[in-house]
């Protein structure tokens, strides 16, 4: 009885700061991004300082007489000044701007380059061979920036190198061959960039959806996390509250001893044991989830008839406890379906889902029970291989071959699931936030069960519902037992219309 | 429904009146059980019932101390001693809470509010005794010293 005030939301609910999957992807973007501009920027300056040094000793060492080129030192320096700018820029969180500058300046550094050799050499292969280098930037672009920011950069980077491929004055001697081999060459250079494009692109798309999923998975653990903590924090109060009761009568009686009478004493520690046996049932309600997982390990699998089970789950319903008014129960059972497994949990999973359909739908509405064969495997493909679950399972396997199963289905015209949080239910201590508000009792461990009884018979179980206020069907599908191990089937009862 | 027979009919009884407000029947049944034989014992299994039965008592006189529960439903306790504490009649009554909230915000809630202990469950017996002889034996002024001294420096 105390655990109905489980549900009961403390006055300081636990509220955990919950991020959601697109807040997760995007911050570790942003992480991401600010990691690489760290590194990159001083990388980007120390080259251009050495691209400095080295046009410094081509022009006056190796290609005297064009000393006058010396000028495109400037704005290699402004780019050094620039590029350290921006990397003091990445120091305060800066992204776009830093990576913009970074780009540009590394570009600009390639084409003094360029520029500087043809001023010298003409457009011979070398300058040509070496153009193919401004396809770094796409990767630079890809790396530190990532998405459609790749495209505007591979644009910029094929005008670039068409310009200078049409514009510069070829090498006297080579210019018809130079000419010829172009007409190859330019759309090579060009296919060659938007190929490295397309690869960066897909490459951050690929990052993009793996983290989606990462944030997916975070995003449920730090729900399932919050539930969790709201039922220990409630799991706590309430046992507080017998605690103290048992607690302040013990001392009571030691303090008031010597004034107080017979009856006095008697009647005040029948009061205590009152609450202690209380404490107790609330006590091993909270820790019968350990016994729910050894009951499920621990049975030898026959066949049993389903309407029996379903009479006796109806038999098991504490109707006091939930003071249910009258409600129409209607079952569609043939009488001779038998499921191979265990009756108790059998009757087990159809009491915890009828208890509940009871409970989450209003006064006066129906609610159904039907069981039908079915074509098809009792459990899911990605289930089957659960591991871990001793001998008999794999006894049964040969069962589980067979293709015909028997689906149960519960349905009540109550509140519903919203769909998001249809399959976290399933889960220890879970319920979906709306009863924890409300004065329903639960303790998050009637869905729990039943999934790990369904799975434990080689069954699964599911929930479909349109949605919050359109009620909700629970599915379990649970092999059919073989022909030659069915139990004579029992004398069928009036089929339909019972009430609870 | 006493454990036992008031002792004094309530003309000559000298003994303080404290009021025990809890929505949990049980435990209001222990906490007046425990302290029968030195208070006479008032209950209140809400925060609004505890209003009304001030408002009867205002006659013969208030009770000369309260002890609150925090969970309750309708008004919490928290709000309750903020009522009291607001009510110039009822504004010097000594208040206890008792709560399951045992958290350092909850504590300084019930502080800010206005209470003179914050006792936590499961508590002593004897502390409870002490807290309630500590507030009932301390002068107005000696009690607006301590509250002023707890809003200064709140402890926790």
């Amino acid at each position: 009885m105390q655990v109905s005030a489980l549900l009961e939301q403390p006055e300081t609910a636990v509220t955990g700061t919950t991020i959601t999957e697109r807040e997760f992807v995007d911050n570790y973007e942003r992480q991401r991004r600010l990691e690489m501009l760290n590194l990159l920027a001083p990388a980007f300056i120390g080259i251009t300082l050495i691209v400095m040094a080295a046009i410094a000793a081509y022009l006056v060492v190796l290609a005297p007489g064009q000393e006058s080129l010396l000028v495109v030192e400037a704005p290699l320096a402004a780019v050094v000044i620039v590029q350290s700018v921006s990397w003091l820029l990445v120091r305060q969180e800066r992204v776009l701007l830093p990576t913009v500058i970074l780009l540009a300046g590394n570009a600009l550094v390639i084409i003094a380059i360029e520029v500087i050799w043809i001023k010298v050499n003409g457009l011979d292969l070398f300058a040509i061979a070496g153009l193919i280098t401004l396809c770094s930037i796409i990767v630079e672009a890809g790396a530190l920036g990532g998405g459609w920011v790749i495209v505007p950069v591979t644009l910029a980077i094929n005008v670039v190198t068409l310009a200078i491929l049409l514009v510069s004055p070829r090498p006297p001697q080579l210019a018809t061959t130079i000419d010829t081999q172009l007409a190859l060459f330019a759309p090579v250079i060009i296919m060659t960039q938007w190929a490295l494009g397309a690869t960066m692109f897909a490459l951050w798309r690929n990052v993009r959806s793996m983290l989606r999923t990462v944030g997916i998975a975070y995003e449920r653990a730090q729900r399932l996390d919050d539930l969790k903590n709201q039922f220990i924090s409630s799991v706590n109060h309430e046992l507080r509250t017998p605690l103290t009761t048992l607690q302040t009568y013990i001392q009571a009686c030691l303090i008031r001893f010597e004034r107080l009478s017979r009856e006095d004493l008697r009647s005040a520690l029948e009061r205590a044991d009152r609450v202690s046996r209380a404490l107790a049932e609330l006590v091993k309600e909270i820790l019968s989830t350990r016994r729910i997982e050894q009951d499920a390990v621990g049975f030898t699998p026959t066949a049993v008839p389903v309407r029996q089970s379903v009479e006796a789950a109806i038999s098991l319903l504490d109707l006091r406890a939930t003071e249910t008014p009258m409600r129409d129960l209607h079952l569609s059972i043939p009488g001779d379906i038998q499921v191979w497994g265990d009756a108790t949990l059998l009757k087990q999973i159809l009491s915890n889902l009828l208890t509940n359909a009871l409970k989450y739908s209003p006064d006066g509405t129906p609610i159904e029970v039907s069981a039908t064969l079915e074509r098809g495997a009792a459990r899911s493909a990605n289930e089957a291989g659960a591991p871990g679950k001793g001998k008999r399972r794999s006894v049964r396997s040969a069962e589980q071959a067979t293709p015909t199963v028997v689906e149960l289905t519960v349905r009540d015209h109550g509140f519903g699931i919203p769909a998001d949080e249809a399959p976290l239910l399933f889960n220890r201590f879970v319920r979906l936030p709306r009863d924890l508000a409300s004065s329903i009792v639960g303790t998050g461990l009637g869905l729990y069960t039943c999934k790990l009884y369904a799975e434990a018979m080689g069954g699964s179980i599911w929930v479909e519902s349109a949605g919050e206020g359109e009620g909700s069907t629970f599915h379990v599908r649970l092999p059919l037992a073989p022909a030659d191990a069915q139990a004579p089937s029992a004398p069928v009862k009036e089929p339909v219309g019972a009430r609870a | 429904m006493g454990i036992e027979m008031e002792r004094a009919s309530s003309g000559d009884d000298r003994r303080f009146r404290v009021l025990l407000v809890d929505d949990n029947v049980e435990l209001l049944e222990a906490v007046r059980f425990a302290l029968l034989d030195d208070y006479r014992i008032e209950t209140a299994t809400s925060a609004e019932a505890a209003l009304e039965r001030i408002e009867q008592l205002a006659q013969t006189g208030l009770p000369d101390c309260m002890v609150i529960d925090v969970k309750m439903p309708g008004l919490n306790g928290v709000q309750l001693v903020r009522i009291l504490r607001g009510d110039p009649a009822t504004a010097q009554i000594p208040l206890i809470i008792l709560s399951a909230y045992v958290q350092g915000e909850d504590i300084l809630r019930g502080q800010l509010a206005g209470v003179d202990r914050y006792l936590a469950k499961p508590f002593d017996v004897a502390v409870l005794i002490d807290a309630i002889q500590q507030a009932t034996h301390l002068t107005p002024e000696q009690r607006l010293t301590r509250l002023r001294s707890f809003l200064d420096d709140p402890p926790g």
